[in-house]
């Protein structure tokens, strides 16, 4: 009895407001954060400073060494890439290097990772979603990176690319199945793309994308996974 | 007008029917006890407890005889003497795995899985609750990558690769209790160090 008096009065309430009414025939805008659909396709202009335009839509903080270039083009990649992988690299610090690029921390203040400006934007844009690929990877839960679907994919199919092969015999004390995770992403989010992540001795510069005519179909079912 | 005050009291009377009707007697039998290590096995840790559910030995004391009744369990002899016994884990290419000699085992690499609801799943702060501070800290992985640390219970006969980052346990290596440069001869493959992979492009 109590319950249908609830129904009554709550179907009362709402037919009387006037807001009610109103609303039937209007459109609502929402004002905050932004949708968690977030960026994808293709990246809008930058603002006039575009370090902080990074800062404000992907909650990523490039050092003040990097060249304007450079930061319109990872901005450029973080749009392309989608939130998938940009809302897992939140709280990311990258800081400027001569001419390497590694992971050294995640999302607590630290550096998160050293990215060298290399030339040519769109091999500079590959890079960036190998390296901040690392940072996905060893920033989040292996039940959200899908890291051990990952290696079963590698088990079955091998590495996507030469270095993900060799990476271990390029670089000391490097893992193929890191690499493998890094350029699992990279591939799969720049599909046209056919760069080497690994050292210019290690592998052809310049491989097929791995997944053209269904390559490595394991791994890109786990990024698909990883990514959403 | 008159519309908007009798909708706002109708209104004001629901919020009061929603509060009652939210309150709730608390169920005693939704109160859970705090779960806890469960020896499975024999326990080689600690009195009471083993080191993760997933244990299936003591060190030197499990017998070749006893590992050899486990349903699903491989062996092979070891190229440097004693046995080497597998179980499959949630990584194809690295198993659970065993190694005997002299007839009773000497270490046990246990392969945790990634997901909670999974047996054996286990948080970093959960194992530095029962060990406390690693003695040692090696930095990298070659399976699971750069960014991994191995903690190093070294008197206590434990090794565990991790990540500190996501407060995740991806493998445990328990042994009986040796020096660093004993565990270095001994376990090679667990005592790669690397320091963040400079990749110049």
């Amino acid at each position: 009895m109590i319950k249908i008096i609830f129904i009554f009065l709550v179907l009362f309430v709402f037919t009387t407001n006037p807001s009610y009414a109103q609303s039937k025939n209007t459109v609502t805008t929402r004002v905050g954060n932004p949708s968690t659909a977030g960026p994808g396709g293709t990246a809008p202009p930058p603002p006039d400073d575009i370090r902080q335009g990074i800062i404000d839509t992907f909650g990523i903080t490039m050092s003040t060494g990097f060249d304007n270039d450079h930061l319109r083009w990872t901005w450029e990649r973080l749009w392309e890439a989608g939130a998938g992988f940009t809302n897992k690299l939140r709280g990311a610090r990258v800081e400027v290097s001569d001419s390497y690029s590694a992971q050294v921390g995640c999302f607590g203040g630290e550096i998160s990772l050293y990215l060298g400006q290399y030339q040519g934007r769109d091999f500079f844009k590959f890079i960036v979603l190998h390296e901040f690929g690392h940072v996905f990877q060893a920033c989040n839960p292996r039940s959200v990176t899908k890291q051990v679907e990952q290696m079963n994919a590698y088990d079955s199919e091998g590495g996507v690319s030469y270095y993900a092969r060799n990476a271990t015999s390029c670089i000391s004390g490097v893992s193929n199945y890191g690499e493998d995770y890094a350029d699992m992403l990279a591939y799969y989010l720049d599909r046209t793309s056919g760069y080497n992540s690994g050292p210019k001795e290690c592998g052809p510069a310049s491989p097929p994308n791995p997944y053209g005519n269904g390559g490595f179909p394991l791994h890109v079912g786990v990024a698909q996974m990883a990514l959403q | 007008m008159v519309l908007l005050a009798v909708g706002g009291f109708f209104f004001a009377l629901s919020l009061i029917f929603v509060a009652l009707l939210g309150i709730k007697k608390p169920n005693q039998e939704e109160i859970k006890p705090t779960p806890t290590l469960a020896p499975i096995g024999r326990p080689s840790i600690q009195e009471g407890k083993s080191i993760n559910s997933l244990q299936k030995v003591e060190i030197g004391v499990t017998t070749d005889e006893e590992l050899s009744k486990i349903p699903g369990i491989d062996v092979k002899e070891s190229p440097s003497g004693g046995k080497i016994y597998t179980l499959p884990s949630v990584i194809k290419s690295r198993p659970q795995q065993i190694k005997t000699s002299s007839g009773v085992a000497v270490s046990e690499r246990l392969v945790l899985p990634s997901y909670l609801s999974e047996p054996g799943f286990e948080t970093l702060s959960s194992l530095t609750k029962l060990l406390g501070k690693p003695g040692t800290i090696l930095t990298g992985s070659l399976v699971y990558g750069n960014y991994a640390k191995r903690y190093l219970y070294l008197s206590r006969g434990v090794a565990a690769t991790v990540n500190p980052y996501t407060d995740e346990v991806f493998e445990i290596l328990h042994f009986k209790p040796m020096s660093l440069g004993e565990f270095k001869k001994q376990f090679p493959e667990d005592s790669v160090e690397a320091q963040p992979a400079n990749e110049i492009h």
